[in-house]
């Protein structure tokens, strides 16, 4: 295998997916390793809100503006992983309108549309909305799938030659003279080692990129912000609802896909703990409460799960307190900042930027290769993105609801499952219609190693039942595609519940509770799957 | 309307406790919102996780359910629990003195008092009495893994081949995404057409092995489906269960509903009870969602666990549904993070006296009897107790209702 | 700490359950059954009415799959609810005459040995199955020779003189096919001591209105009979009591989860006939004088899908078990496979035999002399597809108290 990069970017979210596509595009050979599957940090962690900018407009006109425009962008060239809903920044009777004024007017300056709306009309517009509304905004806000635009980046910059390593844990930077030349790794399926060498390495490791770069010798000073989200069981919502007022906890209700997300809060976290995030039971009441301000119908609504995510926020560099941070894009020439060359970090920002950010990196890489390219993300539309979902629907031939499904997941590439036969159109999960087809797809185009990989590339196990009638067959698919064997299968399984309830276990009231002992009945009980009674 | 036993629920307990009052001559209502747990069980029936179930039961904690049904009695219980089943046309094979072990959809042996005859069972968990066998299975049944009980058998020297069929009706009903479930291929094979069509395919196949393997699908309407394809095939079949829906836990409750009816029990499916109503410390009537008022001499609560809606947890507190009973929640919370842990919601419940009667605010009401899986103090999951919990603690109430 | 939600959907966790007792799903490969027409497809639709399917057409409305839910989600109102709003198929003639039992039946009656004659001829019925797509292998219920409501005219003196009075909601069925089962219920209703009468105005339930897509004129006459059956519980204190499960079910539960309208104060005031007189037998001062020399008669009884979902079976149950020369057969509780106005259709004529098919041999096999039904499309369904007479509960029990 050739061993030698031009680049090579340490890190499978959004920013490192999107380097590794730009750097593609341009014709620069990359490597991108990751050390767990792609999206797994805070990338899949959020709301997967298509901000308008609007939320930083009064405080942060650069964000904002950044926003729109990035906003413009996505809706173009990820078509499939946008949904066009609008949003609406709500005041409540408490939040008077002051701020309303101020808003729209730091809106408008910033290029967001921005018009406010009667409260009646707005109800019309979104009737799950607090009705004790006394004004409202629509703003251009919308709903992204970070999975979806995580892979699509991954899928077109393989297309363009990159090579991509998951499940790659970088154990150290091999630094020669001075300078970062590339980068010792070792796989951790197989637990084989090797040694890939590039003239930059660029950490796009989120959070975790506080340690890499303590590896080349570097200090970032960092601060982890944890963020807790809930996820209801349907959509609430079809439009983004967000409070009208000064950026606060809990304040954005955001409809994906077939259910509605609120977060976030926002709290200091240990490093320690962001590798296995925990919603305590203070955050879900907060989530809850705040919520239902937004919309009163949550403080009924099945909680499906809850999540946390960590905000890679990094302090200026002249205020060691960290007091002072900066939420905005952060791209570290360490040549230049610590002496170190043929290393970059790219951090801070945020899901919506991810494009940029990964513009601006690979602008810094074309001149220190002195290469004069320039950058085409902008243009360039993402593998399966098309102009609507009613396009797809024409082409549609099986059920309803599996092939309409499948082309929200994947657009255009949807084309690229099979459906020819009964065997292929039947459906293993049938909360999310992931059809067997659908499930060999991602097997074999879409790098899935495990159940858990599985889910974010098609939504199995997302739905209702989060995985207790659906899991199992989807083992036995994947099983059955000669990517595991049966032990494995089994190992797996137990990991897919397991992360499963995890994020149930924090919200197990009601019929989550319900839900959950099904899934113990039926993986515990009925299949014994934690039975060590024999040889596994 | 008035009876003399009303039941709240209609599962196995409810029916087990139902059957035995209505044969001793008593005038019964059950009152079920839904089909039961046995849709989604093995159906078949543990004990008690252990080599020896009947000395760890002698161990257990005074809180146990087993314990309040005492040691003595198991012998007699468990033996009429069977002959009810039995009765009902459920036969099974297994005894309380000796645990066997079925195999699950995974292909792990688990330890089981009794299991419906026809199951693919070992005597000792480690071995079967069979060389070779050959696993035949509907073509795109995905709730049925072949792969897992071969490498199964195979790690038990078993010489193991495998066979999918197809037949004209479910090649016509896989045109439905979601339709090939185990329901689904039991109902065709009802018919004695596709019956012999199997059996062709069968004997066609499957060489000399020694036993077919099959998952549990074979019938849903029709009787003795497996003996006769057994018989057309000169073979014994044998079946693995699948995932849900279960059809041999549809076809046991559909059994145990025809004897309590044979027997004069009426059944009030899709009700449930809501309200209550108590004069001097003892129940009077109950009512439900329907607005039928039901009164009784005896009330029993069998309206099982969370998914059967006998218990509600809110994040902090595990609540009896109907009457607001006595129940137990750990202070730590009633979940751990892994699901594969003993979780403790698994044994909140409602706490009874000696002789299963309820107990509220402390006292233990007269004529309210609860028995299975809204009892606390066991873990049915770890334990492997909760359909041994479920028929024992019925038929310990049924006796004290007939007793009275 | 926390509440439970209003949306019914949510209580939902896919045991599964439904699914086993679907009998559309059971015999009709092409439906795609409760759990994904009805809970999951409805999460799908929320997002996009694109998601809506046709083939919810072939839900036949039984609701079996509620009454199978652990979990007591109104997975049929789910269905019919998408179908009323997301379906773009407009109802046609044939819709038109199966859907208007009331404007059909009443032209029908003033002809009716001619409409039945000509109904029953083979050529007849394939012409009926050319242009109407009723399949020609249907056999039609009999128009009587005049309606009930005419012969309750003509009792209004006699009825007037009981103290106590009931309200009959009669139905389509009752007036324009089978008026016998009404006098039937007036006879048991005197015996108890009690003047039947009418209602003020008696519009078509609107069972097959809603089922064949006419919601706008459903919710004409769901509103013409909430003021008459409001007039008559509220202002008159009348119980209002019909002998026919599926209007019962439509008066009380359709009107409020289908058409949207608020019953609530006259719900509790509509009653099935088994259920009320069920209920005064047992009250201890009401009886009733059973002729000693009635023949004894093998019932065996078939609980109609909608009186499941109610859950008054037992009534209909117990209400023959206390008629001393029946001897109580009860028939497995599954659907017939008519549902109304569905079985007439050519394209579902197969489906709902299919549907029936078990049932039609547990009647044959159960030596019955009659078959005991509360909804007269059951009777349709098994008079045509069985050797026995169907009679309502109430016929039996007229019968028993016959001199």
């Amino acid at each position: 295998m050739n061993r030698e990069y031009d680049v090579i970017i340490i890190g499978g979210g959004a920013t490192g997916a999107g380097v590794a596509r730009d750097c593609a595009l341009r014709g620069i050979k990359a490597l991108l390793i990751e050390r767990h599957d792609i999206a797994t940090g805070a990338t899949g962690r959020n709301h997967g809100l298509l901000h308008s900018g609007a939320r930083y407009a009064v405080n942060d006109r650069e964000s904002a503006e950044e926003c729109i425009r990035e906003n413009m962008i996505l809706r173009r060239i990820a078509s499939h992983c946008v949904e066009e809903t609008g949003g609406i920044f709500i005041s409540l009777p408490e939040d008077g309108l002051d701020f309303q004024k101020k808003f729209i007017e730091s809106c408008l300056a910033a290029g967001i549309s921005a018009e406010a709306i009667d409260p009646k009309e707005a109800l019309l517009l979104e009737p799950s909305v607090n009705p004790a509304l006394i004004g409202a905004v629509k703003v251009p806000d919308g709903s992204v799938d970070p999975f979806r635009l995580t892979a699509a980046n991954i899928m077109d910059a393989r297309l363009h030659g990159a090579k991509v390593l998951t499940y790659t844990r970088v154990d150290e930077l091999i630094i020669e003279n001075g300078r970062v030349v590339g980068v010792k790794a070792t796989n951790t399926i197989t637990g084989e080692k090797s040694e890939y060498r590039a003239q930059i390495t660029v950490n796009a490791c989120g959070i975790w990129g506080r340690d890499l770069a303590a590896k080349a010798g570097v200090t970032i000073n960092m601060l982890p912000a944890k963020g807790a989200l809930l996820v209801f069981g349907h959509r609430v919502n079809n439009v983004v609802i967000n409070r009208c007022r000064k950026p606060a906890d809990a304040d954005i209700l955001v409809p994906g896909d077939n259910i509605t997300v609120i977060g976030t809060t926002s709290s200091k976290v240990p490093f320690d703990q962001c590798d296995d995030m925990y919603v305590t039971p203070e955050e879900v009441e907060l989530l809850l409460r705040e919520g239902s301000m937004l919309a009163p119908a949550l403080r009924y609504t099945r909680v499906l799960r809850a999540y946390a995510g960590v905000r890679p926020l990094v302090a200026s560099d002249d205020d060691p307190s960290g007091r002072s941070v900066s939420r905005g894009i952060v791209v570290l020439d360490h040549a230049t900042r610590d002496g170190v060359e043929g290393f970059v970090t790219i951090t801070g920002g945020k899901l919506m930027t991810y494009r940029l950010m990964a513009e601006w990196t690979v602008d810094l890489i074309c001149k220190k290769l002195g290469i004069d390219k320039r950058c085409t993300t902008a243009e360039t539309l993402l593998p399966g993105s098309l102009s609507s979902l009613e396009d797809c629907k024409r082409t549609a031939v099986s059920s309803v609801g599996a092939k309409s499904s499948a082309f929200y997941r994947h657009g255009s590439k949807a084309e690229n499952i099979d459906s020819s036969t009964a065997a292929k159109r039947a459906l293993v999960c049938e909360c999310e219609q992931v059809s067997v087809g659908e499930v060999e797809y991602a097997v074999n185009e879409l790098n899935v190693n495990n159940l858990i990989d599985l889910r974010r590339r098609t939504h199995m196990g997302m739905g209702t039942c989060q995985g207790s009638l659906c899991a199992s067959r989807a083992a036995a698919v994947m099983a059955g595609t000669g990517k595991s064997c049966s032990a494995k299968a089994k190992a797996d399984l137990q990991s897919f519940i397991t992360e499963r309830w995890k994020g149930m276990s924090s919200v197990a009231w009601g019929d989550t509770l319900r839900e959950g002992e099904l899934l113990s009945w039926i993986y515990d009980g009925v299949c014994d799957l934690s039975n060590k009674n024999q040889k596994e | 309307m008035r009876y003399d036993t009303v039941i709240i629920g209609g599962g196995l307990s409810a029916l087990m406790c139902g059957i035995e009052v209505a044969r001793a001559g008593k005038k019964v209502a059950l009152v079920a919102t839904g089909h039961s747990s046995l849709h989604f069980s093995s159906c078949s029936f543990g004990l008690y996780n252990a080599k020896r179930a009947l000395e760890a039961i002698a161990a257990l904690g005074a809180e146990h359910p087993y314990s309040k049904i005492g040691e003595d009695n198991f012998e007699q219980l468990t033996s009429r629990a069977t002959e009810i089943l039995n009765i009902a046309g459920i036969a099974t094979v297994g005894s309380a003195e000796q645990p066997h072990y079925i195999i699950t959809p995974m292909g792990k042996w688990r330890e089981c008092w009794l299991s419906m005859e026809g199951m693919l069972t070992s005597k000792d968990g480690v071995g079967v009495d069979f060389k070779s066998a050959a696993i035949v299975y509907p073509e795109g049944f995905l709730d049925f893994y072949t792969q897992f009980v071969v490498d199964h058998l195979q790690d038990m020297g078993v010489e193991v081949t495998t066979h999918a069929f197809a037949l004209p009706e479910l090649t016509v009903r896989r045109n439905n995404p979601t339709e090939m479930r185990s329901v689904s291929v039991a109902r065709a094979l009802d018919k004695e057409e596709n019956i012999r069509a199997l059996a062709t395919i069968i004997s066609r196949q499957v060489g000399s092995a020694e036993v077919v393997i099959m998952p549990a699908v074979l019938g849903f309407d029709a009787p003795d489906v497996r003996t006769r394809l057994e018989r057309m095939v000169e073979r014994e079949i044998l079946t693995v269960p699948t995932l849900p829906p279960s059809v041999e836990g549809v076809k046991a409750e559909r059994a145990l509903k025809r004897a309590f009816e044979s027997m004069g029990g009426t059944i009030f499916m899709a009700h449930t009870a809501n309200s209550y109503a108590m004069e001097d410390g003892r129940v009077v009537s109950i009512t439900t969602n329907k607005g039928v008022t039901l009164t009784a001499e005896d009330f029993v609560l069998a309206s099982g666990s969370f998914i059967g809606g006998g218990l509600k947890g809110d994040g902090k507190r595990i609540d009896e549904a109907l009457f607001g009973l006595d129940t137990v929640t750990p202070e730590s919370g009633y979940t751990t993070r892994n699901i594969f842990e003993a979780q403790p919601f698994m044994s909140c419940g409602v706490v009874v006296d000696n002789t299963f009667k309820a107990v509220k605010n402390g006292v233990a009401i007269e004529n309210l009897y609860a028995c299975g899986a809204v009892l606390a103090g066991y873990n049915p999951v770890k334990e492997g107790c909760g359909a041994g919990v479920a028929m024992l603690s019925a038929l310990k109430v049924a006796d004290d209702i007939i007793n009275r | 700490m926390y509440q439970y939600s209003e949306n019914n959907l949510e209580q939902c966790t896919k045991c599964t359950v439904c699914t086993v007792y679907c009998p559309v799903a059971a015999v009709n490969p092409l439906y795609p059954g409760p759990k994904q027409a009805g809970p999951d497809g409805e999460r799908l639709r929320m997002k996009s009415p694109l998601f809506y399917d046709e083939s919810l057409a072939m839900c036949l409305n039984c609701k079996r799959c509620e009454v199978a839910c652990p979990s007591d989600v109104r997975i049929g109102d789910i269905i019919q609810s998408a179908r009323i709003k997301h379906s773009k198929k407009k109802p046609g003639l044939r819709e038109f005459t199966l859907a208007n039992t009331d404007l059909v039946g009443s032209m029908a009656t003033l002809v009716s040995p001619v409409v039945n004659a000509t109904l029953g001829l083979k050529p007849v019925r394939h012409i009926v199955e050319g242009v109407m797509n009723i399949d020609h292998r249907r056999i039609f219920p009999k128009y009587a020779f005049g309606t009930f409501e005419g012969w309750m005219r003509k009792q209004r003196k006699v009825q007037a003189q009981f103290t106590k009075q009931v309200a009959y909601f009669h139905g389509c069925y009752v007036n324009y096919n089978n008026p016998p089962l009404g006098k039937a219920f007036v006879k048991v209703m005197n015996a108890l001591g009690y003047g039947v009468q009418l209602l003020d105005k008696e519009k078509c339930c609107g069972v097959a209105l809603i089922s064949n897509g006419f919601i706008e004129k459903a919710k004409k006459q769901a509103q013409t009979n909430i003021n008459s059956i409001r007039k008559a519980v509220v202002e008159k204190s009348l119980p209002v009591v019909a002998t026919s499960s599926t209007c019962t079910f439509t008066l009380r539960d359709e009107y409020e989860h289908l058409l949207g309208f608020d019953n609530r104060d006259i719900r509790e005031g509509i009653d099935l006939a088994t259920k009320f007189i069920y209920n005064l037998l047992c009250d201890g001062n009401h009886t009733l004088a059973f002729n000693p020399d009635a023949p004894r008669i093998r019932v065996a009884y078939h609980s109609p899908c909608h009186l499941e979902r109610m859950g008054w079976t037992p009534y209909s149950i117990e209400l023959l078990k206390l008629i001393p020369n029946v001897e109580f057969v009860k028939l497995d509780s599954q659907c017939c496979g008519i549902a109304g106005t569905y079985g007439f259709k050519k394209e579902n004529y197969e489906t709902s035999q299919a549907i029936g098919a078990p049932l039609f041999a547990a009647i044959e096999a159960s030596e019955c002399d009659y078959v005991a039904t509360d909804c007269e499309t059951c009777k349709w369904q098994i008079e045509m597809s069985t050797t026995k007479k169907v009679l309502h509960p109430i016929e039996i029990l007229a019968l028993a108290i016959g001199h």
